[in-house]
C-alpha cells in the first residue's frame, strides 16, 4: 500500500503542476484552455534541446524552457486569444483546440515522431516493499515548492492580489484600477512556466513522445474538473484524487480478493478512472464555484 | 551528310545486334514490398538492399536461365492498408508471381491473405507470428516464427539453472508468441513461471505494469520487444530496483536504456548463421555497394536469401507460374545454404532448426557467446 502511495504521489505532482494553469486560465477569463496541454509538451521538448547546450546543467535547462514557454504562451494570448476576450467561452475552448492542434503539428515539424528521453543517473530507494527512486522524490520537491510559491504569490503579493481580484471580477477589479490587461498577460506567463516545468517533470520520469499531449489532456483535465475549475488549491487536491483512485485500481488484486487467481486492472485502464471522475463530478456539480478570489 | 546517316544507321544496327540477346530476354519481374516512408523505416531498406545485391548477384550470373530479375518495389508505409495496396498492384497489375515483404504480422497476414487469393508466392522476411504458419503453399519464412525462437530461449533459461521466472513483455502478437514459446520450454524442464505482465505498448511510463514482478523475486525474467517500448520497458525494471537476469528473444532489437543496469545481466538468442561464408560473402558484397559496412543490419541476409531461393526455385521448375515456383521453394530450400545459414522449412514453409546465437550484452555491446543448431 506504501507504494500506491508514492506512486500516486509522484504523478499528482506532475499533473498538479500543469493543471493549475487550466485553473488560472479559467479563474481569470472564464474558458477551459486545450492549448495548455501543449505548453507542457513545448515546456519538455525545450528542456530536452536546452539540455543538449554543453555545461548547461538541467535545472538551467529547465528554467530557460520555463522561461521561454511562458513568452509562448504569451505570444499564443496576443496573437490568439486577446482579440477574442468577448466571445463566448466555448467559442474560446473551440479556438484553443485549434491552437493546439497548430502547437501540436509545429513540434512534430520540428522535433519528428521519435521518442526521446533524458539520459539521467539517479538511486533507487527501498522502503519495506516499496520503492521509489532519489527523482522521483526531486519531483515531489520540485512540484512541492512551486505550489507552495504559487500560493504565497496569489495570497500575500500584491500582484497576486490583483490576479485574484481579477479572478472574483474583473469588471469590478479594473474600475478600482487594477492593470487588468499586463495582469492576464502574467497569468498565461505563468501558466505556461508552469505546464512546461509540469512537461519536463513527466518527460524526465517518463520520455517525450508525439502524443504526450493525449496521454495527459484526460488527467490534468479530470483534476482541475475534481478539484473545481477555477480553483488553483482545487487543482492540486483534484490531482492528488486521481492518482490515488488511478493507482488504487490497478494496484488491487481482484483475483485474489474474489478467491481466485490473481487479476488486476490493466495499466491502460486508469485512464478511465479519468473519464469516470469526469462524469460523477460534472453530474454532482453542475456549477462549479470559483475558489480563487474569496 | 550521307555518309554520315549511313555510319549511324549501320552503327544502330551494329549495337542492337550486340545487345540483341539481352533485350530479347523477357525479364522476371518480382515484387518487393517493404517500409520505405513509415516509422522504423531502416531496416526495411536493409531488407531491400539484401533483395537488390541478391537480384545484382543474379543478373550478372546471367540471369535465370538467360532471364534478368527485375524488381518492383512497392512502399506500405508501415500500414496495413498501404501493404494491401502495394500488394494488389504488385500482383494485379504487374502480375509479379512471387513478392518478398517486409513488416509485421499486422501487414504480413492480410497480405498473405490476399496472396493466398490470388494464388501468388509471398516470402517473408521479417515477421515471426506463428499464425503466418497458417498459409502454406503460399507464404514461406526465411525468418523462423517466434514458437521456434521462443523456445530456444526457454531452453536456455532452464540450462542457466534458473528455477523461477517472470513474464513481462508487450501485449502483441509478437510479445506473447515468444513468451508462450519460452514459457512452455522453461516449464517442460521443470521451470515455474511466477508472473505474467502483458503491458499495452504506447504508454509513456511501465513501472506501474511490472511493478508486481517486484514481490516474487523471479530468478529471471523473460522479455521481447523492440524501440521506444522496450527502453521504457527496461527503465521501469532499473527504476524498480530488479536485481533478477533479462532474457530476450533477438536482445540486438531492445533498446538498451541503460548500460550499466544490463551489463552481464542480459542474454538472449537471436537467428544466426551470418558469420558464415555465404553471410560474409554477402557482406562484402554490400560494403561495395553501399560504402561500407557500417550500417549494415541481419535484414540484408534475410531480404538477400529471399530473392535467391526464389530464382532457385523458378530455375529448378523451368517455369516463373506462381505454382510451380511454390512447389519448386521446398525442393530447392532443402539443399540451399545461404547467408542466413542453411534453411530448414516444415511442411507448411516455415523455417525451423534455424542457427541459433546465443547473446549476452556486456561491456555496452552485444556478443555472441555460442551457437546453438
Amino acid at each position: 500500500m506504501l507504494q500506491v502511495l508514492f506512486n500516486s504521489l509522484v504523478y499528482a505532482s506532475m499533473i498538479a503542476v500543469i493543471a493549475v494553469g487550466v485553473s488560472l486560465c479559467y479563474s481569470i477569463l472564464r474558458f477551459a484552455n486545450f492549448a495548455h496541454i501543449q505548453f507542457a509538451v513545448v515546456g519538455g521538448y525545450l528542456t530536452y534541446s536546452f539540455a543538449a547546450i554543453p555545461g548547461l546543467p538541467l535545472p538551467a535547462a529547465m528554467a530557460l524552457s520555463a522561461v521561454a514557454t511562458g513568452l509562448i504562451a504569451v505570444l499564443v494570448d496576443f496573437l490568439v486569444f486577446s482579440r477574442l476576450r468577448d466571445i463566448t467561452p466555448e467559442g474560446k475552448m473551440i479556438v484553443s483546440w485549434g491552437v493546439a492542434l497548430f502547437i501540436r503539428s509545429v513540434v512534430a515539424i520540428v522535433y519528428g515522431g521519435g521518442g526521446r528521453s533524458f539520459d539521467l543517473s539517479y538511486e533507487v530507494v527501498l522502503v519495506g516493499d516499496a520503492v521509489f527512486t532519489t527523482l522521483d522524490a526531486l519531483v515531489v520537491a520540485v512540484a512541492a515548492v512551486l505550489m507552495l510559491l504559487l500560493h504565497l504569490f496569489l495570497n500575500f503579493t500584491r500582484v497576486g492580489s490583483g490576479l485574484r481580484a481579477l479572478a472574483s471580477n474583473a469588471d469590478l477589479a479594473v474600475t478600482r484600477g487594477i492593470p487588468g490587461d499586463r495582469l492576464v498577460r502574467l497569468m498565461w506567463f505563468l501558466s505556461g512556466a508552469l505546464a512546461a516545468t509540469g512537461g519536463t517533470l513527466l518527460a524526465l520520469e517518463t520520455r517525450l513522445q508525439p502524443n504526450m499531449d493525449l496521454i495527459i489532456l484526460l488527467p490534468v483535465f479530470a483534476a482541475v474538473t475534481i478539484g473545481g475549475l477555477s480553483s488553483v488549491f482545487g487543482a492540486v487536491i483534484g490531482a492528488l484524487v486521481l492518482s490515488l483512485a488511478q493507482n488504487l485500481l490497478i494496484y488491487i488484486d481482484f483475483g485474489a480478493l474474489l478467491g481466485g487467481e490473481s487479476w488486476q486492472v490493466p495499466t491502460q485502464f486508469r485512464d478511465y478512472v479519468a473519464v469516470l471522475a469526469l462524469v460523477v463530478v460534472l453530474l454532482l456539480r453542475p456549477r462549479l464555484s470559483p475558489l480563487v478570489g474569496r | 551528310m550521307k555518309n554520315f546517316l549511313s555510319l549511324a544507321f549501320c552503327s544502330a544496327l551494329a549495337l542492337a545486334a550486340v545487345q540483341g540477346p539481352a533485350l530479347a530476354a523477357d525479364p522476371i519481374e518480382i515484387g518487393v514490398i517493404a517500409n520505405l516512408t513509415g516509422s522504423a523505416v531502416k531496416t526495411s531498406v536493409q531488407m531491400t538492399r539484401g533483395v537488390e545485391l541478391a537480384a545484382d548477384a543474379i543478373n550478372a550470373a546471367g540471369g535465370i536461365d538467360g532471364r534478368p530479375v527485375k524488381l518492383i518495389v512497392e512502399d506500405s508505409e508501415n500500414r496495413a492498408q498501404e501493404a494491401l495496396n502495394a500488394a494488389n498492384k504488385l500482383y494485379n497489375v504487374d502480375k509479379v508471381p512471387a513478392a518478398i515483404m517486409f513488416g509485421g504480422s499486422g501487414l504480413m497476414i492480410p497480405v498473405a491473405e490476399l496472396a493466398k487469393e490470388k494464388g501468388r508466392v509471398l516470402v517473408n522476411t521479417s515477421s515471426s507470428s506463428p499464425k503466418l504458419g497458417n498459409y502454406p503453399g503460399t507464404l514461406f519464412s526465411i525468418l523462423p516464427l517466434d514458437d521456434i525462437v521462443g523456445k530456444e530461449l526457454g531452453l536456455l533459461i532452464a540450462d542457466s539453472g534458473a528455477k523461477t521466472a517472470a513474464i513481462v513483455v508487450p501485449n502483441s502478437t509478437f510479445g506473447l508468441g515468444v513468451a508462450d514459446a519460452a514459457a512452455a520450454a522453461f516449464e517442460a524442464k521443470g521451470g515455474k513461471i511466477v508472473k505474467k505482465v502483458a503491458f499495452t505498448e504506447g504508454q509513456p511510463d511501465y513501472r506501474a505494469d511490472i511493478q508486481p514482478v517486484v514481490p516474487v523475486k523471479p530468478d529471471v525474467i523473460i522479455t521481447a520487444g523492440y524501440g521506444d517500448d522496450s527502453r521504457a520497458m527496461l527503465k521501469a525494471g532499473r527504476e524498480l530496483g530488479l536485481t533478477a537476469k533479462w532474457y530476450a528473444a533477438y536482445p540486438s532489437i531492445l533498446e538498451i536504456e541503460n548500460k550499466d543496469f544490463l551489463n552481464g545481466k542480459l542474454f538472449g538468442v537471436d537467428n544466426g548463421g551470418y558469420a558464415q561464408a555465404a553471410g560474409k560473402a554477402v557482406a562484402d558484397k554490400y560494403g561495395a555497394k553501399f560504402n561500407g559496412t557500417a550500417d549494415l543490419m541481419a535484414h540484408v541476409y534475410y531480404g538477400y536469401d529471399a530473392l535467391m531461393v526464389i530464382a532457385a526455385a523458378i530455375r529448378k521448375a523451368g517455369s516463373a507460374e506462381p505454382a510451380a515456383i511454390a512447389k519448386a521453394l521446398p525442393e530447392v530450400v532443402s539443399s540451399y545454404d545461404g547467408a542466413t545459414g542453411k534453411i530448414v522449412w516444415d511442411a507448411r514453409g516455415q523455417r525451423i532448426s534455424p542457427p541459433i546465437d546465443v547473446i549476452e550484452y556486456k561491456a555496452g555491446d552485444f556478443a555472441t557467446t555460442a551457437t546453438r543448431n
